[in-house]
């Protein structure tokens, strides 16, 4: 009964994640406006059948940006989580299966990033290297970084004690294999959800630079740039605020279903 | 090594996490001919388990000498043994992948030509482990060892966790395999009525040492130490 739900859960979540994506590449076939184009004459022009969602405060139209913004929230997300999740699984799979003085020393430098929010590690790191998309992708990734580490190191513990790790040994398979072919794949499952859940912190953390203003620079797009702009205009306008901070609650919650009802498990964990 | 024998093990002390005053094995020695099957019997603790690793290679004795031949190893737990991730096909193609036969056809004709020695059929090779029953993963661990083509066999409680009918035919199989293959198998079990079922001699340990070894009648029916007798009578065989 209970795996009837959480599989629910997963779909659900995997439909909101689908339209969103959907919705962002639409755009690259089809956006009604040059997201960029401004007009002076639709400052702030109330959702029509012309602008959709309407225009933003330089005449730019909302559903243009929102698709690109969107595009753009989903890439750093995809980018940083990819960085952190191969660094992460690399760094997490050595320290725990070889463990020793490296794997000490390793922990100590993981805790003490660990101590250091996340976004706080990113504004470091932009503070250092700039801003710009790239830059952020590869900020917040090193930022993910620690917490795939640690999640990967544990899984790899547990697993080094078990007899089919010993028998690949006395089979003859060197380090890496035993590492990435026999281990790895019975990592995958949990691995899969830590992915979903650093997505969502991913596009949280991204909304919450560019809303810093230390993110995705003008002009180009991003759900988090957008909802910062749109703020001073939250009474007068709030279809500015509405639109594309709808796109990230669908995206969010589409991720939290999806991480929640292991349906990603579920398919790689066998019949036991 | 000595042609004679195909492992020979001598003065083997090994302690775990090196405390040197409480060895897990304290002076080993044993032989094993082409052929034989050697039993190794003992309470739960005696030794057995980790003289299986220390001969394997899985642990690095503190002194005395191991030398064996080509050596695979059978374990108790075959849910923990075979990969939970990989179908029946992909653990016997990895084993000889990992002895470096690179042709996927040769490997194949070799893996249906082992899944008939163990008896396992074909269909199963698709299947993940937690698929099949207990006895049918110590089929496909037997097959895996055999594939590895060992002088050595070192099958550590293979038949302990399975039923009884499936133990009398995992039992019958390992004779037959050893038969035919000439195959030095080191039995470890604490149930001494299948060891005498499967086995030539007999090893008993305590307490990291072997207290007695003899052929097995002679072990069986005319022990010399008291820890036999006393296992012996707890198994209910009359030795007396």
């Amino acid at each position: 009964m209970k795996k009837t739900t959480t599989n629910k859960n997963f779909m659900i979540g995997f439909c909101m994640v689908l339209a969103v994506l959907v919705f962002a590449l639409a755009g690259l076939v089809f956006a009604p406006f040059d997201p960029e184009e401004m007009d002076a004459a639709s400052k702030l022009a109330a959702p029509s059948l012309k602008h959709l969602f309407g225009c933003d405060n330089f005449g730019r139209d909302i559903l243009s940006r929102v698709q690109q913004g969107t595009r753009m929230t989903l890439l750093i997300g995809l980018g940083s989580t990819a960085i952190g999740a191969v660094i992460g699984t690399v760094l997490g799979a050595v320290m725990g299966y070889f463990g020793g003085l490296l794997d000490e020393a390793l922990m100590r430098i993981i805790d003490v990033l660990f101590a250091i929010p996340s976004i706080l590690l990113a504004l470091i790191f932009i503070s250092l290297f700039g801003t710009g998309t790239f830059n952020v992708i590869l900020a917040l990734g090193f930022a993910i970084v620690p917490s795939f580490a640690k999640m990967v190191r544990t899984e790899f513990m547990k697993q080094r004690e078990m007899d089919y790790v010993k028998a690949a040994k006395l089979m003859g398979a060197g380090r890496g294999r035993i590492l990435f072919v026999h281990i790895l794949p019975n990592v995958m499952p949990t691995l899969l959800n830590c992915v979903l859940i650093s997505l969502n912190n991913a596009v949280l953390a991204e909304a919450g630079m560019s809303f810093l203003g230390i993110g995705v620079q003008p002009p180009q797009a991003s759900l988090g740039r957008m909802l910062s702009e749109a703020q001073g205009y939250l009474q007068t306008a709030p279809f500015y605020t509405i639109f594309p901070g709808l796109v990230m609650i669908i995206m969010l919650l589409g991720f939290g279903l999806m991480s929640e009802g292991g349906g990603l498990k579920d398919a790689f964990r066998r019949k036991s | 090594m000595t042609n004679e024998y195909l492992c020979n093990v001598q003065n083997l002390f090994f302690t775990y996490g090196g405390k040197k005053n409480n060895p897990t094995l304290e002076d080993v020695s044993l032989q094993l001919k082409k052929g034989e099957i050697l039993g190794l019997v003992g309470e739960s603790g005696s030794g057995k388990s980790t003289l299986a690793k220390v001969m394997t290679g899985l642990f690095k004795e503190d002194s005395g000498t191991v030398e064996c031949g080509k050596t695979a190893m059978i374990f108790q737990d075959s849910y923990s043994a075979l990969n939970p991730a990989k179908t029946v096909e992909w653990l016997l193609h990895e084993v000889q992948r990992l002895q470096g036969v690179k042709d996927k056809a040769t490997r194949q004709k070799e893996i249906l030509k082992m899944l008939d020695a163990v008896e396992l059929e074909e269909q199963y090779l698709n299947h993940y482990p937690s698929e099949l029953s207990g006895g049918q993963r110590q089929r496909v661990m037997i097959a895996m060892a055999l594939l590895s083509k060992p002088e050595v066999l070192i099958a550590d409680e293979p038949v302990s966790a399975l039923d009884v009918t499936v133990q009398k035919q995992i039992v019958s199989l390992l004779k037959r395999l050893s038969h035919k293959r000439n195959l030095a198998v080191l039995f470890i079990s604490h149930d001494l009525r299948t060891v005498y079922e499967l086995c030539n001699r007999v090893i008993v340990m305590k307490n990291g040492k072997i207290v007695e070894e003899g052929a097995k009648n002679a072990l069986y029916f005319n022990p010399k130490e008291e820890y036999t007798k006393a296992l012996l009578t707890s198994a209910g065989i009359d030795w007396e």
